[in-house]
């Protein structure tokens, strides 16, 4: 018997033996399950892919995504440097549609009907479903005088990356970058203070005397504080002017200033990330019911909503308290994933997940760091906890991160796209 | 192909209860939840929560343990192998991003994930050799 065959065959033992509930449900209901995906980013693309391979392809995923390709958040400051290309960082959906055999739709969810389980799509279809998992990353809140087309976030990747780039590239010498960080929780913690560092390395070699600014909601550097502290006080000394609890009161977008609670700012370059919430179709059906009515609350098994039965919400807007960020996205999404089959197969989710998290930051054109956590439930207060031995950051940034940067990165793209 | 592996069968079914005594404390850890345990490729016993477990490592070692960068591939590992650098990475102190993921699981958890590995078959285009 050669390998592939005894795979094979393995695998459909491992199927019967190890799932039997699996099959045998399933066969019960007139329809295979469906399953509908809306989302496709790290979380949502993930979640589609190992329901397909968990299943043994025996549930129907339809991914509902508007976009043809997906712009990684995740590196995409190296675009703002020049040292990657946009391109570089796109994923289509080809893969997972041809390899896993998930069902792409390009459209948005306009409604969901959580008593019949539909979902109502922005090109007229109506979706039916078992199980119904919402991915649909963040969005902003409103800031009194902003203007998206003029002072850009460039914290969705995609085109304002792009504009972003071409906005520094054109900063004069002795021109200021300012950049305004929200309170936390936002997407990617360590994300806006390395954005700070590379943008400063790139001023600090092409635009003599340019400065940045760095206009922080919180009350000190979120995370990897001795890294960044090092970075803006020793590195950039001289360039970066790290100022915390700034909150932005209203931005003037015409003149590109930040008007906030520490006085105006005036930039070339104004680069405003807003406070964020979950996702439209979350916060329109209801389900961000967390204490700010931001997130949507989650029992942390399986990511179905505390609040409509049959609805699960993984990635950024989940409120379970771990990171918003790709890579425990993908973590999250396979513990959902997971959660969904035995749910549809009459049985109870894992009651001992696990996730984590994992990032590295570029500090300049040649270095990085990096930050890790993992997260353990805790079936006391049915939380997702920190498990505190488990958090760390490298000491400083080096040179042989820089390049175990893009490992991390294209493996976290290959489990999630491909 | 099916008909001359079924004899196994049973074979595994005995080494399933024989490795559930070695699980025992897992046992706890898994809620109970080891009345659903999966044999695959080389006879290992994979008992349940094992894959979503080891799904945790996948985003830097590859779908399945199978790299396709310079990560290490964890996938067709022996399952005392696994553990012993599981073990020995907890106990470092060195600023390491794995030394720290090391330290977030307990043995019980550390002897699933192995499990789970050991039972793939090897793959993927970077391998781990010490």
């Amino acid at each position: 018997m050669n390998d592939i065959s005894r795979r094979k065959f393995l695998k459909t033992l491992g199927l019967s033996l190890g799932a039997t509930a699996l099959p045998i449900s399933f066969a019960k209901a007139a329809l295979r399950p469906r399953v509908i995906v809306v989302g496709g980013g790290f979380a949502g693309a993930t979640a589609a892919k190992y329901l397909r391979l968990w299943s043994n392809n025996t549930v129907d995923v339809t991914l509902v995504e508007p976009n043809a390709v997906y712009y990684s958040p995740i590196l995409s400051n190296l675009v703002l440097s020049g040292q990657k290309q946009l391109s570089q960082l796109g994923f289509k959906y080809d893969t997972l549609a041809q390899k896993y055999g998930i069902t792409v739709t390009r459209s948005t969810v306009n409604s969901i009907n959580s008593a019949n389980r539909t979902v109502k799509l922005a090109n007229g279809k109506t979706l039916g479903y078992e199980r119904l998992i919402l991915a649909p990353g963040i969005q902003f809140k409103a800031i009194p005088g902003l203007d998206e087309t003029k002072i850009l976030h460039a914290w969705q990747s995609g085109n304002q990356v792009q504009q972003l780039r071409q906005q520094i590239q054109a900063i004069p010498n002795s021109g200021t970058y300012v950049l305004s960080i929200p309170k936390a929780p936002y997407r990617c913690p360590p994300g806006p203070y390395e954005r700070a560092c590379v943008i400063a390395d790139y001023l600090k070699r092409n635009k003599l005397g340019a400065k940045v600014i760095v206009l922080d909601g919180n009350p000190d550097i979120t995370v990897e504080r001795d890294t960044f502290n090092a970075a803006f006080t020793s590195t950039y000394a001289g360039i970066v002017e790290y100022v915390p609890n700034t909150i932005l009161q209203s931005v003037d977008s015409a003149k590109k200033v930040a008007i906030t609670s520490f006085g105006d700012y005036r930039a070339d370059v104004l680069n405003v990330i807003p406070p964020h919430q979950a996702g439209g179709i979350v916060l329109n059906s209801g389900l961000a019911n967390s204490s700010t009515g931001d997130w949507a609350n989650v029992n942390p098994l399986s990511y179905e909503s505390t609040a409509v039965k049959g609805i699960h919400i993984i990635g950024d807007s989940q409120g379970t308290g771990q990171p918003k960020a790709g890579h425990i996205a993908n973590a999250e999404a396979k513990v959902c994933a997971d959660a969904v089959l035995r749910l549809l197969s009459g049985s109870q989710p894992f009651a001992a997940p696990m996730t984590n998290s994992a990032c590295y930051s570029p500090i300049s054109a040649t270095t990085a760091s990096w930050l890790t956590a993992a997260f353990a439930y805790d079936p006391a207060s049915q939380t997702m906890q920190l498990v505190p031995a488990s958090y760390g950051a490298s000491s400083g940034a080096s040179t042989s991160n820089y390049r175990k940067m893009f490992e991390w990165a294209n493996s976290l793209f290959g489990d999630t796209f491909a | 192909m099916k008909h001359n592996k079924l004899p196994y069968l049973g074979a595994w079914l005995i080494g399933l209860s024989q490795s559930f005594s070695f699980n025992a404390t897992a046992a706890d850890y898994t809620g109970g939840q080891l009345s659903n345990p999966k044999i695959t490729a080389a006879g290992v016993v994979v008992p349940d929560g094992a894959r979503l477990l080891a799904s945790q490592c996948f985003q830097c070692h590859g779908t399945d343990g199978k790299s396709t960068t310079g990560i290490d591939s964890l996938a067709g590992e022996s399952q005392a192998e696994l553990i012993n650098e599981m073990r020995e990475m907890k106990a470092k102190t060195k600023a390491d991003l794995m030394h720290y993921q090391a330290k977030a699981y307990t043995d019980a958890q550390i002897q699933l994930i192995a499990a789970y590995f050991a039972s793939v078959s090897g793959g993927g285009t970077s391998h781990h050799d010490d």
